[in-house]
């Protein structure tokens, strides 16, 4: 995720430009993607999510194009969304199951396909896994995680730190092939 | 970043691209008019509406009773405060003073 470029793109969004749209949309849909699947460890969930964010994007791009933080803001609307997300399912949970017409949950990732990143979630906690794959795969930078997580910048270096050393030991043990 | 770190990195973004899906981005344009005609909406419907006679007299009886309520402290325990003061100085300029 880059940040000046992210802004630029977010100024032409708020002028009607769908270029840019499609430009930001190819460039971040992987880091929005796998930001939300790190919350919602399910491929469908995060996929819906990704989409709800880009809406918004579109949407309010005129209103943060001035925003110091662009990416920032982006995290931060991709967590509400998983949150509401989450909110939402359960509700919808309980009022099938009060009318008794509950279903079983389907496949949390396609069949036939194996996804290395649900490996790493199982070993990490759910903020562990977040601080990771924002600064490994999004690029961001423990100042800017802090920021969108709001939490303090040595609690995120600390838990990055511990979460790396918990899967540095994993891959030593289950043999990964990175 | 350390090699394993790297590595990683490198591993996740590889995956990452690949896995997340392709939705076709016109879809999600279709799907952000649809959302901006219901915020329209919305709104039209904020600004059409009116206050109800009902919510308007129960304001009016509401301000009514604590002026009432005020008047009445100031009357019973004869006060004499800023209220009444201020009354009579409206009624007549000279006795207040």
């Amino acid at each position: 995720m880059e940040e000046i470029r992210n802004k630029e793109l977010f100024k032409m969004i708020a002028q009607g430009d769908q270029e840019a749209f499609a430009i930001l949309y190819e460039e971040n849909c992987k880091d929005i993607f796998a930001f939300a699947f790190s919350i919602l460890n399910n491929y469908y969930d995060a996929e819906d999510v990704m989409q709800d964010v880009f809406v918004k994007v579109k949407l309010k791009a005129g209103g943060c194009s001035n925003f110091k933080n662009v990416n920032g803001w982006m995290i931060r609307v991709t967590k509400n969304q998983t949150l509401d997300f989450i909110r939402k399912k359960k509700e919808d949970l309980i009022n099938n199951e009060m009318a008794g017409n509950f279903q079983s949950h389907g496949e949390s990732v396609p069949q036939n396909t194996t996804i290395f990143m649900t490996e790493i979630f199982d070993e990490l906690q759910e903020e562990e896994r977040q601080i990771v794959i924002l600064h490994l795969l999004s690029d961001l930078t423990h100042k800017t995680i802090a920021k969108a997580l709001k939490l303090p910048l040595t609690t995120i270096k600390w838990r990055y730190r511990n979460a790396i050393r918990k899967l540095e030991k994993i891959a030593k043990k289950k043999e990964w092939e990175l | 970043m350390r090699d394993f770190e790297k590595r990683l990195a490198l591993k996740l973004k590889e995956e990452a691209a690949r896995i997340a899906h392709q939705y076709r981005v016109a879809d999600i344009e279709r799907k952000s008019e649809t959302e901006n005609g219901i915020q329209c909406f919305d709104l039209n419907s904020k600004v059409d509406r009116q206050i109800s006679r009902r919510r308007r007299v129960v304001s009016a009886a509401i301000v009514a009773f604590l002026l009432i309520s005020i008047l009445g402290i100031d009357y019973f325990f004869e006060n004499k405060g800023v209220v009444v003061i201020a009354f009579r100085s409206l009624a007549s300029p000279e006795t207040a003073e």
